[in-house]
């Protein structure tokens, strides 16, 4: 359990629940498999009140966290945070650009206010974390950057068309900044998760009736792994993609995709 | 393949992971390919994998667990100008990948490909030995991260792929290439 023993990280979006939540979205179950690896975490959310919490609950466990706000589609958060991490550890090595919204609004039902606001948080705020983080990363010539898209950053649906626009975007970015930052020794790597058990996912659950969930579930995933387990992918799984592109086992991985879907885009 | 897939239930009553590794790689443009080259590497990298996807799978399916590995390379994305038949084999081993994990989901089996960059493997032992000649310049310089990927970091992206971290990834692609083919 030393995979990141030593390393810096900062993960986006990862303070919107605590421990006392019944799941973790993305970033929160990220940060407990960076702590259990030996990193220390800032997380940052603009849910200061969850955010502190989640900090000081695993404070108490002995890990190395701490809370900072950042509202990723502001560059003047990026910069505090970022001197912040310059000033207090002198280096940064991994940074997971996680914090992102969704519509369930298609094509006709989307308004220009919906579209900004989307590709501003998913895709905006994902090109300031890389350019704020990577100016400090370049100074040591290392570093990790994780951005998390999805699979409808590689395929259509009928659900949404600016939430598929920002993390196809989040997706080239990637691969640009990859090359880009290359010389620098940074690599840059998407994460494409399918159908994940949130914390919206479950909130749904608990609302409904065990038939009518086990149909809902049919319904909304046809992911081959989906279907056989009869459940959606605990956030903890794409935790440990994170891990494994972070750490230093992924050394020659950058500009790809790794993609957590159940064989969902494979079909 | 059967002989030793039988061995392994009766020794240990189970599999767990399969790596699909073996392959050979015959260099050859289109035009100067013949045939007994072309049935060479591809018997070998691809029908080779479907064999032991096969017989792997009906044990893994008998336990309703399992992890198969299949090695491609960047040449099963894109075509280069030094082979042929590998390339053909290459991408068929990432397709049928993705074939099998789709079919062998049911069963709770997963299957994935690892795309290995310019690797420093015995194969390519003249990137070490002849590291100043043209071809191994051209080909280093046109790597994002400037270098030949050693075989552990290879080995360590198949030890994700086996093991319970990586429980929901099946029928995709890792990608280990030192950003080659994003560029």
């Amino acid at each position: 359990m030393n995979r990141l023993d030593g390393k810096i990280a900062l993960i986006t979006g990862s303070g919107a629940e605590t421990l006392k939540s019944e799941v973790l979205g993305i970033g929160g179950a990220t940060v407990i498999e960076f702590c259990k690896e030996g990193a220390t975490v800032i997380i940052s959310d603009v849910f200061d009140k969850e955010g502190s919490e989640f900090a000081s609950e695993l404070k108490s466990k002995g890990y190395d966290v701490y809370y900072k706000h950042i509202d990723v589609t502001k560059n003047a958060d990026w910069d505090n945070v970022i001197s912040w991490i310059e000033k207090t550890f002198g280096k940064l090595d991994i940074l997971v650009n996680n914090a992102g919204i969704s519509m369930p609004i298609n094509l006709f039902t989307t308004t220009e206010a919906d579209w900004d606001k989307t590709n501003d948080v998913n895709s905006k705020g994902c090109f300031l974390g890389m350019k704020a983080a990577s100016a400090l990363m370049q100074k040591n010539n290392s570093g990790s950057i994780v951005n998390i898209s999805s699979m409808y950053g590689l395929v259509g649906s009928p659900y949404s068309v600016g939430y598929h626009a920002s993390k196809g975007a989040v997706r080239l970015m990637s691969k640009a900044a990859a090359i880009q930052l290359a010389p620098y020794k940074i690599r840059v790597n998407s994460v494409c998760p399918g159908m994940v058990m949130s914390p919206m996912q479950v909130r749904k659950k608990a609302n409904i009736s065990s038939e009518k969930w086990e149909e809902f579930v049919g319904f909304l995933e046809d992911s081959p792994l989906n279907k056989a387990k009869k459940e959606w992918i605990p956030t903890s799984q794409i935790g440990l993609g994170i891990v494994y592109l972070a750490s230093d086992e992924a050394q020659w991985v950058t500009g790809t995709d790794l993609v957590i879907d159940g064989g969902q885009t494979a079909q | 393949m059967e002989k030793t897939i039988d061995w392994i239930e009766k020794d240990f009553g189970k599999l767990d992971i399969l790596v699909n590794n073996a392959g050979i790689a015959i260099r050859g443009h289109v035009l100067d390919t013949n045939e007994s080259d072309w049935d060479k590497v591809n018997d070998i990298n691809s029908k080779g994998y479907f064999l032991g996807t096969k017989f792997a799978g009906k044990l893994m399916q008998k336990n309703n667990f399992g992890s198969i590995i299949n090695i491609a390379s960047i040449y099963a994305i894109v075509g280069g100008t030094l082979s042929f038949g590998y390339a053909a084999s290459k991408g068929a081993v990432r397709l049928m990948s993705k074939a099998a994990a789709i079919q062998l989901a049911p069963y709770k089996i997963r299957v994935n490909t690892i795309c290995p960059g310019f690797a420093a493997t015995p194969i390519n032992k003249h990137y070490r030995l002849t590291p100043n000649a043209p071809e191994v310049v051209s080909i280093r310089e046109s790597i994002p991260l400037k270098g030949f990927i050693p075989a552990d970091q290879i080995a360590w992206g198949v030890v994700y792929l086996a093991s319970d971290e990586s429980e929901w990834v099946t029928g995709t692609d890792l990608l280990i290439d030192a950003g080659w083919i994003a560029q």
